[in-house]
């Protein structure tokens, strides 16, 4: 084969390559492009059909309403503002518990996880693939009993409880990948911290942790992202508006049969902005972490 | 005096100790429950004529559970949903697992994107597909008629014959970038040395494909099957969202049921009784992923 003929061939085979990669970026991104193009259109381009796909200058009135309120006097009926108002207020909510959950999980996972990791007996093994087992079981299962029993006790509609039991449920998988990570920490270090004079805690806190903060960033993204997501859990355990999370508020735009796409689309992209931004951050780690975890159980 | 020998493998009682935190709150909020729940499904609270009292009816909840044609039917939706999240979602992503495999620019960016679906929360994704899906000016129903595939709007989700297809393809929309990701690192686990013996040997890259990469992307794909199955049996947000289980109860799967008997009908003895034969399924499902995992683990 000459050179002349190899160079339009590899051509092709790039092109053709380029065009595969293009579809599966339109079929990863579509939805979410069309959801973010909708958030800044005019409302009348919503309302075409067939559909505007963009409109153009993008109209950034809707963010606006969501974030300060709207302005507007005329459109601010009392139905609007108290939507808008709920919507702050559980964006709020959902950033204190996904806070939360995630300093929770990490704080007890970092004990467990060191536990097991360095366990001379099978129990800590054990005890985790106990955990794991319980943590396969599909949520439902646990909302009835914790249903009955927060509701005697007098604790539903808490967005502490919402965290508490957050943690609970994601707990396992942060002690399974923590303890991966404080696995391949050797052990010399952690004798010379004794000799100096360190206690376990001590160990932990000044060896363990500063060396696995990989593994840390994965855990604490992926918590906080499964606890942002969460929606089945604050459905039922919250019932008002200074305690919902944004993802019930979501469902509520949704529900209320709302006509003002372009407000649905917006409120859309900016509960999807804390945990995209996380992971876009952590990315690296969250993909080893996740892998991980996933490919080898 | 051995302290560095305990510190290097401490005994079962410092473990426990260190542990006991997350034991309190994982049996605090876990197991227990799951015992209360065992308890609850043998009774009928009678939560809606509370004057009736409670009633121990044995296992009288499993036996109408299990007789039930509407719980059969969900369990049928259920599986349907992972019908569809297995036989489309593991082609079409060990297919983008072989185009994003291949160099070519950007593959870093490219890569990172795929875990932006499943990133957007579920509730968020109800609402996009319910724009997607939406009779009058959802972006579906503009892009088939653009294209010319439709003549006119088509209710997507008013159907019931199609309704249940459409909440499986919008769940699959989140699902396939992850398992594409899975199969990339399964992918990148091949030594390329078996694809140059093979060349050598005069195989195709097709057979390359079936003899190959097939065969060693197999792990993964059976974790896949089980994870998807276990997935399906606890969708809940998307169906929520999109059809609220809808119209006439086309796309009621086990999740929304159990939910609707529990906190619809205030069946609380019932539910927990649906609770419990969903969670032995998936349990069996669960055993068999730890065992496949395991002696993977051992294997290697």
């Amino acid at each position: 084969m000459t050179r002349e003929m190899r160079m339009p061939r590899r051509l092709a085979g790039s092109t053709v390559q380029a065009l595969l990669v293009i579809l599966v970026m339109l079929f990863t991104l579509g939805p979410v492009l069309w959801l973010i193009a909708s958030s800044v259109a005019e409302p009348k381009d919503l309302l075409s059909r067939p559909p505007r796909w963009l409109s153009w200058p993008p109209d950034f009135s809707k963010y606006r309403e969501l974030i300060a309120g709207s302005g507007d006097g005329a459109r601010a009926t009392t139905l609007t503002e108290s939507t808008l108002r709920s919507f702050r207020y559980a964006m709020g909510n959902s950033l204190v518990t996904s806070c939360g959950v995630t300093f929770l999980c990490l704080a007890l996972g970092t004990l467990s996880g060191y536990a097991t990791a360095r366990s001379r007996s099978n129990t800590g093994k054990k005890l985790i693939y106990l955990m794991l087992l319980v943590q396969m079981l599909p949520v439902v299962v646990l909302l009835v009993p914790l249903f009955l029993i927060l509701s005697k006790l007098g604790l539903l509609d808490r967005l502490g409880m919402v965290i508490v039991l957050l943690s609970a449920i994601h707990l396992p998988f942060v002690i399974w990948i923590l303890r991966g990570y404080f696995q391949g920490i050797p052990m010399e270090l952690e004798e010379a911290a004794v000799v100096d004079g360190a206690t376990k805690l001590q160990v932990i806190r000044k060896v363990i942790l500063p060396l696995s903060l990989p593994g840390l960033f994965a855990a604490g993204t992926y918590t906080f992202m499964q606890s942002w997501n969460a929606f089945m859990i604050p459905l039922i355990f919250t019932s008002s508006d200074s305690t919902r999370t944004v993802t019930v508020a979501i469902s509520m735009f949704v529900g209320r049969h709302y006509t003002d796409y372009g407000l649905m689309s917006a409120a859309g992209v900016l509960a999807s902005l804390p945990p995209m931004l996380l992971a876009i951050f952590f990315q690296r780690y969250l993909l080893a972490g996740l892998t991980a975890g996933a490919v080898k159980g | 005096m051995s302290y560095s020998l305990s510190l290097r493998r401490h005994g079962a009682m410092s473990t426990v100790f260190l542990m006991t935190p997350s034991l309190i709150l994982i049996f605090g909020l876990l197991l227990a429950p799951l015992g209360y729940s065992l308890a609850i499904s043998l009774f009928d609270l009678h939560a809606t004529a509370p004057w009736l009292g409670v009633r121990f009816v044995g296992l009288g909840n499993f036996a109408k559970a299990l007789s039930s044609p509407a719980f059969g039917a969900a369990v049928a939706r259920t599986l349907y949903l992972s019908a569809v999240g297995i036989g489309l979602g593991i082609p079409i992503s060990l297919g983008f697992a072989l185009i994003l495999n291949r160099p070519f620019k950007l593959r870093g960016l490219v890569r990172g994107l795929l875990i932006v679906p499943w990133v957007i929360p579920g509730s968020v994704q109800g609402l996009l597909w319910s724009r997607i899906f939406d009779p009058h000016y959802g972006a579906l129903n503009g892009i088939l008629l653009q294209l010319g595939l439709i003549d006119s709007y088509v209710p997507w989700l008013i159907d019931p014959a199609r309704a249940l297809l459409m909440v499986a393809l919008a769940n699959l929309w989140s699902t396939v970038p992850m398992l594409t990701l899975l199969y990339l690192a399964g992918l990148q686990g091949i030594p390329k040395e078996l694809y140059e013996a093979a060349s050598v040997d005069g195989s195709t890259s097709v057979g390359s494909f079936w003899r190959i990469t097939f065969p060693l992307l197999l792990p993964v794909t059976l974790i896949t099957l089980i994870l998807k199955t276990i997935d399906a049996f606890s969708l809940f947000d998307l169906v929520y969202i999109l059809t609220g289980g809808g119209p006439a109860d086309s796309t009621q799967v086990t999740g929304y049921y159990l939910y609707q008997a529990a906190f619809t009908s205030l069946d609380y003895g019932y539910a927990s009784a649906l609770a419990w034969i969903i969670a032995l399924a998936t349990g069996c499902l669960a055993f068999f992923y730890s065992k496949l995992t395991r002696t993977e683990e051992e294997s290697r």
